[in-house]
């Protein structure tokens, strides 16, 4: 076994990792934060968690929806927290990108300069050694270290653990919670159990993540806080004070930047969320956008309660509407297109293609439904328009006005949501005007929705008026492809 | 309790705790039955040696033992008096641990230090988790069966 010791790069990467690690938590609570309750099952019944994280409870006697249920956790626990869901999702995903990256380098090192024998056991043996380590540890005295090799046969496993099983795990179940895998993969997500299921693995992982900093560093401590501090600084035991000192610096600028970090965050929201969103969109439009939606849940899965978000448009033109069955309802279909159409409800109920499919809605703040939809594909009506060449995006404009209809909403406006036209020619990018085999209801959108099934909920515009083909949406609202986007910092392509 | 912790203040520096609750009322009450009867498990297997050294010691564990039986037995049948006299017996046995460690018991003077006991460990962070288990039911963060979570939303 060659020489085991502690080179430049396990050094760097470890502070660094410490970094990143430290900003998913944070940001991760932030997330946790938007629907605080996890579940087994896809539906996500109310009254059904397993585990709640919130004081609220909802009305008996009115109307609510998720936006309701959502808490407001501090600064301390959570980044940048105060109900940010947009700006944890942007660090949230800026720090997988940074911590996969620290943690690749890390392992083809590992792999490459052998020291990956500090990590791997070499014989059964292991087990019962840290047995008996654990029996030294629990009569307060210090286990002997393995024979030329830098930890304990407990530590051994338990390094070893962190880096080949909870690492992998986590980001395996980050994946298994994006819309995007999900659709195209569905059998990735039921391998978990289900996207729930995902999610509370995802948080046991969070759990265990925080468990080990807390243990690891109380064990630092009891094994010589100087010694152990001076190998992951200097790389030898050499001058403990110096090697204490610079260790609380490290830590005490993690701190600062964390602290720096939630300040510009709070102050700053759009910088943030174009910067950040820069490197994150990048990364999901090579590894996320050429995925397209092949799902085909079977009847008895439908959720008997899908998911509300969003309250209709509280408005006398759409209640009159409403009464009479939408039949005054028109569709308009225009912009930058070679031949503008306008649709009645009719007139996409006898559309000569028709589809039905039966999808996972995933909402951004981490609850699932699966519901049926019946509705024309999208592609069906770029190919009637015919868009022109210099068309790069849709827009969908509805009837909710959240000043007027969301009272939960931050911010009014008319709500809209912008997508790249590529994402029309999805297979299963439909414009519904059923769900569970009935007229579509008003809470999910009646008398037309669009179902994005690769993006998150939010994206799945409800209550449609008209749809225009454009070119940029930067002269719409304030710019960033919709209502939410604009308004509460989320991304606009979201296929996780 | 509530009221307790709120009179003392401690509500407002542990105030995270009422965000936490969890919906699992079979695993909380077997969990409390496994940690019990591990405990009383934990005091027969050094019962032997304790009884060879001073009678009375090893008969209090065998009583324990018993204890930890009869609680498991009420926890099973649903009966919150399971819970109470396992709190009440993890109380005595941290007591009885701390002071022979300490001030001595009659006749043990030799255990007087003698913090580096593995098994001694163990039984005392078992029973400083059931004694927590139980507080988490009495404060709402946790149910046990029969119980269950009267959630609507």
């Amino acid at each position: 076994m060659p020489h085991l010791d502690f080179p430049a790069w396990i050094r760097v990467t470890h502070w660094i990792n410490l970094l990143f690690i430290t900003f998913l938590i944070r940001s991760g609570m932030e997330i946790l934060a938007t629907h605080p309750k996890l579940y087994w099952n896809d539906d996500c019944a109310g009254g059904t968690e397993w585990a709640r994280f919130t004081r609220k409870t909802m009305p008996e006697d009115k109307l609510y929806d998720t936006l309701d249920q959502e808490e407001d956790y501090s600064s301390i626990i959570s980044m940048p927290g105060h109900k940010n869901l947009g700006m944890g999702r942007h660090w949230h995903f800026i720090s997988v990108i940074g911590w996969i990256l620290c943690g690749l380098v890390y392992v083809v090192l590992l792999f490459f300069t052998g020291e990956w024998h500090r990590f791997v056991p070499y014989s059964w043996s292991i087990f019962p050694t840290a047995w008996e380590d654990i029996v030294t540890y629990m009569s307060f005295n210090l286990p002997e270290l393995l024979p030329g090799e830098p930890y304990d046969a407990v530590q051994k496993l338990a390094y070893g653990s962190v880096v080949f099983i909870l690492a992998p795990f986590q980001i395996l179940t980050g994946a298994a919670q994006s819309p995007a895998i999900e659709a195209r993969f569905p059998w990735y997500v039921k391998l978990w159990g289900g996207r729930q299921w995902a999610r509370s693995l995802h948080f046991f992982g969070l759990v265990a993540f925080v468990l080990f900093i807390i243990v690891h560093v109380t064990m630092i401590a009891i094994w010589g806080w100087g010694q152990l501090t001076s190998l992951m600084i200097f790389g030898e035991v050499g001058n403990e004070a110096w090697a204490t000192v610079i260790s609380f610096a490290i830590i005490a600028g993690i701190v600062l930047v964390h602290i720096a970090a939630t300040q510009y965050t709070l102050k700053y929201p759009r910088k943030v969320q174009r910067g950040l969103g820069a490197v994150v969109q990048g990364t999901r439009k090579l590894l996320l956008s050429p995925l397209t939606s092949r799902q085909d849940y079977s009847k008895s899965e439908i959720t008997p309660k899908h998911g509300v978000n969003g309250k209709p448009p509280d408005a006398d033109f759409y209640k009159i509407m409403a009464v009479h069955d939408f039949v005054d309802w028109r569709l308009e279909v225009g912009g930058l297109v070679d031949n503008p159409m306008t649709f009645t409800l009719e007139d996409f109920r006898t559309f000569p293609t028709q589809q039905m499919q039966r999808t996972l809605h995933n909402c951004i703040q981490g609850w699932t439904s699966i519901g049926e939809w019946t509705g024309i594909p999208l592609r069906q009506i770029v190919d009637l328009v015919r868009p022109l060449p210099e068309a790069r995006f849709i827009c969908f404009l509805t009837m909710q006005d959240n000043g007027r209809d969301e009272p939960s909403a931050e911010g009014a406006g008319q709500f809209y949501e912008v997508i790249p036209i590529e994402m029309a020619r999805h297979p299963q990018t439909l414009l519904a005007y059923e769900m569970n085999g009935g007229p579509l209801p008003i809470r999910h959108g009646a008398p037309l929705r669009l179902r994005l099934e690769t993006q998150v909920g939010f994206k799945m515009a409800k209550w449609i008026e008209r749809i225009e083909f454009i070119d940029d949406h930067a002269e719409i609202g304030e710019g960033m492809g919709g209502w939410r986007e604009d308004n509460v910092f989320y991304d606009r392509d979201v296929g996780i | 309790m509530n009221t307790l912790l709120r009179i003392s203040g401690i509500d407002k520096l542990v105030s995270f705790y009422r965000f936490i609750y969890f919906n699992g009322p079979g695993f909380v009450k077997f969990s409390g039955i496994g940690l019990i009867l591990v405990i009383g498990l934990t005091h027969m297997y050094v019962f032997p040696e304790h009884f060879e050294a001073k009678r009375y010691i090893g008969l209090s564990f065998a009583a324990l033992f018993a204890g930890t039986l009869l609680s498991a037995l009420w926890m099973l049948k649903g009966l919150r008096w399971g819970w109470i006299l396992g709190s009440i017996l993890c109380g005595v046995a941290i007591v009885g641990y701390v002071v022979s460690r300490t001030w001595g018991l009659p006749g043990l003077p030799g255990a007087i230090g003698r913090w580096d006991e593995p098994a001694g460990t163990f039984a005392v962070a078992s029973e400083l988790f059931f004694i927590f288990l139980y507080f988490s039911i009495v404060t709402g963060m946790n149910v046990a069966a029969p119980d269950r979570r009267d959630w609507h939303d």
